[in-house]
């Protein structure tokens, strides 16, 4: 069932069930109002009969002044006036005399000839209609004298309730009718607004990341337009960053390839004849064998990473001995670049809980990083600190810098800022991840044209 | 919103079953037609005065017999001062009983003396007059019950207060009515 279907459809089940429960109250309201007001008329009829009666007229034989009596009961009712006998027959009758039938029968005649006011509704035995019948007794010096009976037809007032009953039920039906009308036109505002999304959504699950979703109005509806349009948007992103990667990691692993093939060609044909050739040739193979393995690593790491596949080994390290060792490691190719590299680390540091290799990794990747944005004369410094709740390891460059709109960018994988096509564009991404798993964190500062601070902090 | 939806028709249903089993039923559209408030003319705006001691709503009752206005004056207890004899119906929205009083007038002020209920459909006459020729005046009340005839009852003024003397039936003809109420 649809979305509009259902709206409406509730729509609807509230409207109806209002509408009828209204309609139950009004009709019933009407109808004990019609009843109670005919029957309100003949008992104040029939009593201010009875009460004159007993005033003034109970010295006189009952019998003898029915005829009299009956004209004055009669007179402002126009119900049908009965005056019964004490035995229960029928006296007078203001529709006319059909014989003088005994009228004890009634249960409201009955009642009244027990001195109790009769009120009885039902049905006339002889014509079988719906008839309303008050008996009064009628009070004399003695006790009983007879009774006194207004009685009604209730075909016209059941006939005026039906009526009301029918105008309010046609309203009723009119009202639903109105509301599905309006809950139909009301719904569309909504509907409209999912078939779109679904539209959209569609399109994206069958691969068109271009398409974008209407936004109608600023409600959840818009709300969710906006975050599907942005998914579209990181999707497409994302998907051209590993179109990137798959071409810049080509090119990487060409690079170094070339080089290999081409110095193993050279050699060959040398046949081993220049000795420095010779050495030249498989030192260079050695680094670009290094460089490839190196970038194959980080791809399998990134992928474990990437599943979350890998777990710490912790153990108690010394930081200051740990980052003076990759200091030396370093050195020389500092040197080659003609940058200077210091260590500044306090002997006072406390040893934390890390996996050796991994916490290596990134501080590899963060001086590697540096070096490979720092030109000539610049400097590399690595410092650590005791701070409160651990400790804080920072590399510090005075090179390139990163530009602002990059900065959010770089721990993305595969992003490479500054135009720059070297490296996987993992590198940050998985460092950030490594620290993260230690519960520390990564943070870059940077100035474009001043230079670089990567911060880790890391809890003891 | 089932459950509610039922439960709301359920205390609609008790509603409506206390409103109308009680005794508070709306009046009908007839009893709710009366006259609008006349400005009768009474000497020295008595009217006023008199109605305020009235229930709230109370309407005179004009006689069917002759042009009284359902107030006739007389002195009862021979001080001089003439009492008034009020016939009216109370507030025809709680049921149109009939009622007469006696006003008496004590220091420049009206006060209601006395009371009793009315019968029949209207007032033939009332009037303060000596009917039984004792040499006193009586108070005689005629109520109607149209063709059926007419009841009137004659209070005398005993102890300072009203005392039922005689209530009888009459069939009175347009002209003894005449005789006997004396038009004023
Ligand atoms: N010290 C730095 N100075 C300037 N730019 C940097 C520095 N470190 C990282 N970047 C920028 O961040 C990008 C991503 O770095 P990274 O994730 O380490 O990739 P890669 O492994 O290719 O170096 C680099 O392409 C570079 O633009």
């Amino acid at each position: 069932m649809g979305i509009q279907q259902r709206l409406v459809g509730s729509y609807l089940a509230v409207i109806a069930i209002t509408v009828a429960i209204l309609e139950i109250f009004l009709i019933f309201s009407v109808k004990s109002y019609y009843y109670r007001n005919v029957e309100r008329a003949l008992v104040s009829q029939a009593e201010l009969s009875a009460s004159f009666f007993h005033q003034y007229f109970s010295a006189e034989d009952l019998e003898k002044q029915t005829e009299r009596l009956l004209k004055g009961f009669s007179q402002h009712s126009a119900a049908q006036v009965q005056i019964i006998s004490r035995s229960g027959q029928l006296l007078q009758d203001s529709t006319g005399m059909r014989g003088s039938p005994m009228m004890t029968d009634y249960p409201d005649v009955q009642e009244a000839r027990n001195g109790d006011v009769g009120i009885w509704q039902g049905r006339e035995p002889s014509t079988d209609e719906s008839v309303l019948a008050v008996s009064y007794p009628l009070q004399s010096v003695d006790g009983n004298a007879g009774v006194v009976r207004y009685v009604t037809s209730l075909t016209e007032t059941k006939k005026t309730v039906d009526r009301i009953s029918e105008i309010l039920i046609t309203v009723g039906i009119i009202v639903v009718a109105i509301v599905t009308v309006v809950g139909v036109l009301l719904s569309r505002t909504i509907t409209s607004s999912v078939s779109e999304l679904k539209f959209a959504a569609r399109k994206m699950s069958e691969g068109d990341f271009s398409a974008r979703a209407k936004k109608r109005y600023r409600d959840e509806l818009g709300t969710l337009a906006d975050t599907l349009n942005a998914m579209a948007t990181k999707i497409q992103r994302d998907e051209a960053l590993k179109n990137d990667f798959i071409s810049s990691v080509s090119h990487e692993l060409r690079t170094p390839l070339t080089s290999i093939k081409g110095w193993a060609v050279t050699l060959y044909s040398n046949r081993g004849e220049d000795r420095t050739l010779l050495e030249d040739g498989l030192r260079i193979i050695e680094t670009e064998t290094d460089r490839l393995t190196r970038m194959v690593d980080e791809l399998l790491d990134f992928s474990k990473w990437d599943n979350g596949q890998i777990e710490l080994y912790r153990v108690s390290l010394d930081l200051s001995d740990f980052l003076r060792n990759i200091g030396k490691q370093l050195a020389p190719r500092a040197a080659r670049l003609n940058i200077t590299l210091e260590v500044d680390v306090s002997d006072t540091i406390p040893s934390v809980q890390v996996d050796e290799n991994r916490l290596k990794q990134v501080m590899i990747n963060l001086i590697d990083n540096a070096l490979k944005f720092t030109s000539d004369n610049g400097s590399v410094k690595i410092f650590a600190r005791q701070v409160e709740g651990g400790v804080r390891i920072i590399v510090e460059d005075t090179g390139a810098g990163i530009a602002s709109q990059d900065i959010d960018h770089v721990f993305q994988k595969f992003y490479k800022g500054n135009g720059s096509t070297h490296g996987s564009g993992l590198g940050l991404s998985i460092s950030d991840q490594i620290i993260k798993q230690h519960g520390g964190t990564l943070t870059l500062e940077s100035r474009i044209g001043v230079g670089t601070k990567a911060i880790i902090h890391l809890p003891v | 919103m089932r459950t509610i939806s039922k439960l709301a028709r359920a205390g609609f249903l008790v509603a409506a079953l206390l409103y109308f089993s009680g005794c508070r039923m709306p009046v009908t559209p007839n009893e709710l037609i009366n006259p609008p408030t006349s400005e009768l003319s009474l000497p020295e705006n008595k009217w006023d005065e008199i109605q305020k001691l009235l229930p709230k709503g109370a309407q005179l009752v004009p006689q069917t017999l002759g042009q009284g206005n359902g107030i006739a004056f007389g002195d009862l207890d021979g001080d001089g001062i003439d009492e008034a004899l009020i016939v009216y119906k109370e507030n025809p929205l709680h049921g149109k009983t009939l009622k007469a009083a006696l006003l008496k007038q004590k220091s420049a002020q009206w006060q209601i003396v006395w009371d009793t209920q009315g019968f029949g459909y209207g007032l033939d006459y009332s009037k303060i007059a000596d009917v039984n020729r004792d040499g006193l005046p009586e108070v005689v009340l005629s109520w109607s019950l149209g063709n059926a005839g007419t009841g009137m009852d004659v209070y005398v003024w005993r102890n300072d207060t009203l005392m039922l003397q005689s209530k009888e039936e009459y069939r009175a003809s347009p002209d003894k009515a005449t005789v006997v109420g004396g038009i004023s």
